[in-house]
């Protein structure tokens, strides 16, 4: 058992040092301006849940002028980790140069940054955790029978109502099944190219994912109250 | 602030900068004489006017046919209605070294921010003028016999001296650099001066030259003089300086230096030179500290007058003065620190100093000129208060303190009826924003744990919320059923006697005593009896039983009244029984006894 553990721990500080030796070596890259190499190390080590080395390659598409990828990974990145001011810094100014306005200057910045403060996932995760404390809760205090833990039961019940309310409502958000149009594209009717044109959507605009078939995303753009379909090949989904 | 008020006065605190930055630097260089006798020298003046001209610095190239001194730097900044120029001269003292045309090489002037070049200057050097010259009479020619009793060593020479071996910090100390010569030499010498430690110098040009007999012997002499000023208390050395002469071989026909025709005839013929490289001692040299000095001492060592002088004597509010003070006397004016200038009724706003030096009779002087852009920070008659100077007077050997003469203002109202608000606060450079740009890559790896976990949680969320929603459900019936229970014991006892009989029959299997199975068939009978007459009957004889079980229920079949009694009594006789029961015969019995209860159970349910 101790040498499966001494192998267990041996290979976890290779991957945890190797991992550093090659975010070092991208960051060298970056720095040099050799952003192409720096992404590809990136995307090596990328495993899709890393909010920093999405961020990094978006830095690296951004270098190298492609600020619709760009956008679309600091949106994924900003998607998991909203709070991180830099994510959130880059994705705004991308937006910017694609044309594209996601924060409105109407709204304090301070409504954003609380809005935003977890992740749908956290959100999700922070309900499940409340609703969890909630249920061991009512089942002890009906164990007790004596209602010594209702207000306990009342804070966790506000708590995981909180969470889940908040939770619901992102799903109204523009980060809730995003994606970034890649090129400039015609929005139509139907996911065929016979439906008529409703709309040209240019190139770096954030849209929402309704569905998808197998050559068409049915695309929303609430704020212009748009709502068709677009060839895959024109949008980047956000997954 | 007032903010109008502050917007009016910008463009002059700004117009410095602006003046500068749309002048164009000018940059030229010219000497006094194009052509100049060997035995001369000439001046070499680089002018830069413009942008930065006082930051400018001459980078002289190497120039090998003249001996190059600095022979000192001026300059100037002027304010005239707001309109800022600035002007900065450096002089060189040269000397050249044969004859022929030569070309003084373009000169960069770096600005901080770019070189200039001068153009290019073409000199020619003559032979000797004799104007100046000793005449015949008064330097007889050398005597022959003479010289030849004395070392070639002794006939030529260089000496260093100072003029004092001790002296203070700011205090000027001349350094004489003497080159003999009784030999003819090809060309005027190669000067390499010394380098200083914990001294500043100042060249002191032009080279003296004359005649000199020592020991009976008449030398050409050439004398390099530098002022030098201590830095700080303590040592301080001069290291040797070096010339390079090239002497005339002595077995070529001897030509007399103090002849009148000496350098035509020298220059005239081919002669055989030889190198003679020459080297002064070192000198050490000793700087006492100042003592006590005053905590408003100006750090100037010297002999100063001070004067003051405004560009207007009557202005607007809001307007600038140009109050410009002059200090000026022997010493080096380089070190003076600007006096202080304070006034509640001025507001400072930039303070620019030049200085131009002077070199006369080997003393270096000249004058600080410091001009401090002034606003009056309130209307009516208002003076400039005096301003304070302290040196210390190397005359007298103490500190003095010096004063300019006040000054009267007359400030009128603003125009156009502007009013001013002069708050303590500096005005800065607003910062200009010229671009932007995405924030850099972490370089760093970071714990990603939160994510995962999250993630990992909702994938699986809706399994947690069905497990979580069924213990609930289970929590919510559980407890309803110990209420119901907790509500009528007895009633729950009755419904569930049949099956709280079999459970407690299934418990036999396990036990191995057969007469203890025998005690738990026999009480879980009397149980479900308890249970089905709602009162505890206890171990009651079967005749009382029966008659508690026909009060309960008058018309209970009499057939399963008896076979309740045949059971009863066959466990009963099984348990007193001194053999043990077959495990047929009690699995038999378990049989009869369930099938029994179970005929009892629908009897009660009629």
């Amino acid at each position: 058992m101790k040498k499966i553990l001494f192998i267990v721990f041996i290979l976890l500080f290779d991957f945890r040092f190797v991992f550093s030796q090659s975010l070092n070596e991208a960051a060298e890259k970056y720095k040099n301006g050799d952003y192409k190499q720096a992404l590809e190390i990136y995307q090596k080590l990328n495993d899709g849940e890393n909010p920093y080395l999405i961020y990094n390659i978006g830095n690296c598409h951004y270098k190298m002028g492609d600020k619709t990828t760009a956008l679309s990974q600091y949106i994924k990145a900003f998607k998991i980790l909203p709070r991180d001011a830099r994510i959130k810094e880059n994705m705004l100014k991308a937006a910017g140069d694609n044309g594209e306005i996601l924060f409105s200057k109407d709204i304090p910045d301070f409504a954003y940054s609380v809005y935003y403060f977890f992740s749908d996932n956290e959100l999700s995760a922070l309900f499940e955790l409340f609703f969890a404390i909630f249920v061991f809760l009512i089942v002890t205090n009906t164990k007790r029978k004596d209602n010594s833990l209702m207000s306990y039961i009342v804070i966790s019940a506000f708590l995981f109502s909180i969470f889940g309310v908040w939770h619901m409502m992102r799903k109204n958000s523009i980060f809730h099944n995003p994606g970034v149009i890649a090129q400039e594209t015609d929005v139509l009717s139907g996911p065929k190219n016979n439906f008529n044109t409703l709309a040209t959507v240019p190139k770096g605009r954030v849209v929402t994912v309704l569905s998808e078939n197998d050559d068409y995303f049915e695309i929303g753009i609430p704020k212009d109250n748009i709502k068709g379909w677009v060839k895959k090949e024109d949008l980047i989904k956000i997954d | 602030m007032n903010l109008i008020g502050k917007l009016l006065l910008l463009p002059f605190l700004f117009c410095f900068e602006l003046v500068l930055s749309s002048q164009n630097t000018v940059v030229s260089a010219w000497v006094d004489k194009k052509t100049v006798p060997i035995n001369e020298s000439f001046t070499l003046t680089i002018s830069v006017t413009g942008t930065n001209a006082l930051n400018a610095k001459p980078d002289l190239p190497a120039i090998f046919d003249f001996n190059i001194y600095s022979s000192g730097k001026s300059s100037n900044i002027s304010v005239v209605n707001g309109q800022i120029s600035s002007t900065a001269e450096f002089s060189y003292t040269l000397t050249p070294k044969k004859t022929g045309k030569f070309v003084i090489p373009k000169i960069g002037i770096f600005t901080g921010n770019e070189k200039y070049f001068t153009k290019e200057i073409e000199v020619e050097v003559t032979p000797p003028s004799f104007s100046n010259q000793p005449s015949q009479q008064t330097y007889p020619k050398q005597p022959k016999q003479k010289k030849q009793n004395i070392s070639s060593d002794e006939l030529i020479f260089v000496k260093a001296y100072t003029d004092k071996k001790s002296a203070y910090p700011g205090e000027q100390i001349t350094l004489s650099i003497k080159f003999y010569t009784a030999l003819p030499i090809s060309s005027n010498p190669q000067y390499l001066p010394p380098s200083y430690s914990n001294l500043i110098s100042e060249e002191l040009p032009p080279v003296k030259t004359g005649t000199e007999v020592i020991n009976g012997v008449r030398y050409y002499y050439a004398e390099v003089k530098t002022a030098l000023f201590g830095i700080m208390p303590g040592k301080a050395s001069v290291s040797p300086a070096t010339i390079i002469a090239y002497t005339q071989s002595q077995s070529e026909e001897e030509l007399d230096p103090f002849d009148p025709n000496f350098i035509q005839k020298f220059f005239s013929k081919a002669v055989n030179t030889k190198e003679v490289k020459l080297q002064t001692k070192p000198i050490e040299i000793q700087i006492n500290p100042l003592s006590n000095p005053p905590a408003d001492f100006s750090n100037g060592v010297g002999n100063f007058f001070i004067t003051a002088k405004a560009d207007q004597n009557t202005v607007n509010m809001g307007d600038a003065i140009n109050l410009t003070v002059e200090i000026t006397g022997k010493g080096n004016v380089k070190s003076i620190n600007p006096p202080e200038f304070k006034s509640e009724n001025f507001k400072v706003y930039d303070v620019l100093s030049s200085e131009t030096l002077s070199k006369n009779n080997d003393i270096v002087g000249g004058t600080k000129k410091i001009t401090y852009i002034i606003s009056p920070t309130r209307e009516g008659e208002i003076k400039i208060d005096p301003i304070k100077f302290t040196f210390f007077n190397i005359d007298s050997q103490k500190y003095e303190t010096i004063y300019s003469e006040p000054i009267k203002i007359k400030v009128l109202k603003p125009k156009d009826g502007k009013t001013y608000d002069f708050d303590k606060t500096p005005i800065q450079n607003e910062i200009s924003k010229k671009d932007s740009d995405i924030n850099y890559v972490y370089e760093k790896s970071k714990s990603v744990l939160i994510f995962k976990a999250s993630k990992f949680i909702n994938e699986f969320k809706m399994y947690i919320n069905a497990v979580l929603i069924l213990i609930l459900l289970i929590n919510y019936f559980t407890n309803k059923k110990l209420e119901i229970i907790a509500s009528n014991p007895k009633e729950y006892a009755y419904k569930k006697a049949l099956s709280n009989f079999k459970e407690k029959i299934k418990t036999v299997k396990f036990e191995p005593e057969s007469k203890k199975i025998l005690g738990i068939i026999y009480d879980s009978i009397y149980d479900y009896i308890s249970a089905k007459l709602k009162k505890n009957i206890g171990h009651l004889t079967f005749s009382k039983l029966e008659a508690e079980i026909l009060s309960e229920k008058k018309d209970f079949s009499k057939e399963l009244l008896s076979e309740l009694k045949k059971t009863i009594e066959k466990i009963e006789f099984l348990n007193y029984a001194a053999s043990e029961i077959k495990k047929e015969e009690m699995e038999k019995l378990i049989t009869e006894t369930f099938n029994l209860m179970e005929k009892i159970e629908k009897e009660f349910s009629k």
